[in-house]
């Protein structure tokens, strides 16, 4: 074989595994490795709250989004644990940020999350006040997710996604530590963790610990 | 593997991951480090990196004789790194959700922008990412210098 040939063979390998559909192999893998970061947040919740009384599947079975919007019950997961705590595990939803905490309506702009986890008690709320996009007082946890694209303003990224949902103050009341990050510094105290299949240095250590921010590795 | 035939590879490997969006391996040809160093302990290092940047940089490095070899063992080990944990995605998604439930795990499934149905999991355990993944490994097999160039000829993907 010549250098030619090996080169047609790896083109017409990368243009197979790409596809004929209007996403391409990268795209493909951020939107599954959601599924997978999704997969990983609710084990995450299984070994902090124990015991699992009941495990629902979304009713939908497209519970991921390329167009990001609302968060649906259907297109949730659903864990009730024993101890009496009921979590949606979802993807792919617009949260409101702070001036929809302070006044307790829908408005402001909205951003992304990847993976967002909300307890049951605001999902009435959420549906019936808020027009179907959480607000900071009805988030536990939020992920993003990053399987291969990698730049240092990710950092800053995730720090303006932090700062759209909490204050920079000691949270009312303590919650359970998820994955080694222990919340000490945001209000509402919602979790916001950055996922990737490995570490890669990302900025000073300070930043991170001082608005509680992580990197989480899911592979 | 020779020195020029090296150069040809690698160059044509760069060309063909740009060609078809998939700068992403850059990612994985940046340093690996441990996740208590994840964050930098504040020193001052303000090389900006991105995926896209890491090729460049590694283009770089292979143009010169005395590094291709490195060079290309760089990419090639990032492309394996790439499509090897990909592929595994939909493996772990149901390992992880095995975990919570003795149901089996629905197909990774996603609403694309013109809301048509997409399934994750056959694209990405598609058999030609396998394919891809001997071919790569293939090369690397016959990385070394001394083993001549005698590799294309018995290369049978």
């Amino acid at each position: 074989m010549s250098l030619a040939t090996l080169r047609s063979r790896f083109d017409s390998l990368l243009t197979a595994i790409n596809g004929t559909s209007s996403s391409n192999f990268s795209t493909r893998v951020e939107n599954a490795y959601e599924a997978l970061v999704l997969a990983r947040v609710m084990t995450e919740y299984h070994a902090v709250y124990g015991t699992i009384r009941s495990f629902s599947f979304p009713i939908h079975a497209g519970f991921l989004n390329q167009s990001p919007g609302r968060f649906f019950v259907e297109r949730s997961f659903k864990i009730v644990f024993a101890s009496g705590q009921t979590f949606y595990f979802s993807a792919d939803v617009e949260i409101f940020g702070l001036k929809a905490y302070n006044i307790g309506s829908p408005v402001g702009i909205k951003f992304e999350a990847d993976v967002v986890v909300i307890p049951e008690t605001a999902v009435t709320d959420i549906t019936n006040i808020f027009n179907g996009y959480p607000a900071p007082q009805h988030l536990d946890s939020i992920y993003e997710c990053k399987f291969g694209s990698f730049n240092k303003g990710q950092l800053r990224e995730l720090l303006g996604l932090k700062r759209h949902i909490t204050f920079l103050q000691r949270p009312r009341h303590l919650k359970p530590r998820l994955f080694s990050q222990q919340i000490h510094n945001s209000n509402p105290p919602i979790a916001v963790k950055m996922a990737r299949p490995t570490v890669r240095r990302f900025l000073d250590g300070a930043t991170a610990d001082f608005y509680d921010l992580e990197q989480i590795i899911v592979n | 593997m020779t020195q020029p035939t090296a150069l040809e590879i690698f160059n044509m490997m760069i060309d063909e991951f740009q060609r078809q969006n998939l700068t992403d391996i850059g990612t994985f040809t940046l340093q690996r480090i441990e996740k208590q160093n994840e964050f930098d302990d504040y020193e001052s290092d303000y090389r900006y990196l991105d995926s896209a940047l890491a090729f460049r940089e590694l283009e770089i490095e292979a143009q010169d004789p005395g590094s291709t070899h490195t060079a290309l063992k760089k990419l090639l080990s990032a492309s394996h790194q790439y499509f090897s944990l990909a592929r595994r995605i939909p493996e772990r998604f149901n390992q992880e959700l095995s975990k919570l439930t003795s149901k089996p795990a629905p197909p990774i499934i996603m609403y694309a922008l013109d809301e048509k149905q997409v399934n994750l999991s056959e694209g990405l355990t598609h058999k030609r990412v396998n394919e891809m993944l001997a071919l790569i490994e293939y090369l690397e097999e016959n990385l070394s210098e001394e083993k001549g160039d005698e590799f294309l000829n018995q290369l049978n993907f």
